[in-house]
């Protein structure tokens, strides 16, 4: 198992000192990640930040507590991920739901409200920053289009990486439906592939 | 499965009006058996995964290959730098020493900054 041995590996190595074995973990789990993160955020969060606010928290703790994780099993990197990002977007909501912004612990850069802080860098070209924008957006819309019930089951079989055990006890259906709503979800979500062209 | 329970019926369950056929509950089981392997971070010869399911492999094989391309193109242009190729980071920035990009999101960009911990990086934004 290639997977397993390589996200155990880049854990032990991380835990080791080895910094560069945290951007392949980056690497490996960002897409999910935003996917995942994207939906876990209310509509009115995501009014108010943008995913990437959040992604940048959950990988910045991830780092930091890297050493208090023990890789168990295939998939545990990906739920300690996606409960550290539960915890970052429920304060992320509090202090939103509060109307005050925790400006210079969730965007430390600088502003009018933080002036000390560092600049933000556009280092991107907008010719690739909008691909890569475009790719996830694309994405989200097509799963966005997709029935509820058919986007929930895709977003934890494939961001969330479960079981479709898991999945089951997750929504309350058993594993026969589980199955059955991704076939029917992937068949809509390969229709809205072919007529978008 | 009993009729007789629509509760524990999986046409019921899944929610839609649309019958559920012997060939797709096959092909949902042969989906859910995919899936399981990649939560196992198993690696999956797409190939030999489809030919063992005979007479469905056109039909699983196309769906298998949608769920794969949600990764993006590949993981390289995917997931890659967000820099142009050859342009190197600085090396500080806001005060800090520039160790290396950890990866780029859709938006930004996440680099190692040398400060007293874990705690520098920064990012691009639009």
């Amino acid at each position: 198992m290639d997977g397993q041995t390589s996200t155990y590996d880049l854990v032990e190595r991380f835990k080791g000192g080895d910094t560069a074995a945290f951007g392949l973990v980056f690497r490996k789990y960002q897409r999910s990640m935003a996917v995942l993160v994207h939906y876990k955020m209310s509509a009115e969060l995501r009014g108010a930040m943008e995913v990437d606010d959040i992604l940048q928290e959950v990988f910045l703790a991830a780092a930091r507590d890297m050493k208090q994780f023990t890789y168990q099993s295939p998939g545990s990197l990906m739920a300690w991920l996606s409960r550290i990002a539960d915890h970052v977007i429920m304060d992320a909501a509090r202090y939103l739901n509060r109307g005050k912004r925790r400006a210079e612990e969730l965007l430390r850069f600088r502003s009018e409200s933080n002036p000390t802080g560092p600049e933000p860098v556009d280092s991107e070209t907008p010719s690739r920053l909008f691909a890569r924008e475009e790719t996830v957006q694309i994405l989200l819309k097509k799963l966005d289009a997709l029935p509820a019930e058919y986007r929930e089951v895709i977003v934890l079989a494939k961001f969330e990486g479960l079981t479709t055990k898991e999945i089951s006890e997750r929504v309350g259906k058993s594993r026969e439906s589980v199955a059955l709503l991704l076939h029917r979800g992937l068949k809509r979500f390969r229709e809205l592939e072919a007529s978008a062209g | 499965m009993s009729k007789e329970n629509p509760r524990k019926d999986p046409e019921a369950m899944a929610g839609g009006a649309e019958k559920t056929s012997e060939k797709e509950r096959a092909i949902a089981e042969a989906l859910a058996a995919y899936v399981d392997r990649l939560s196992l971070e198993d690696t999956v010869d797409i190939d030999a995964f489809c030919k063992a399911t005979p007479g469905l492999e056109k039909e699983l094989r196309s769906l298998l290959e949608s769920l794969n391309e949600m990764d993006g193109s590949s993981p390289a242009s995917s997931l890659g730098s967000v820099r142009e190729a050859g342009e190197e980071l600085p090396d500080t920035l806001s005060g800090h020493k520039v160790l290396g990009e950890i990866g780029a999101g859709a938006w930004a960009a996440f680099c190692w900054a040398s400060t007293n911990g874990w705690g520098g990086r920064w990012r691009s934004r639009r």
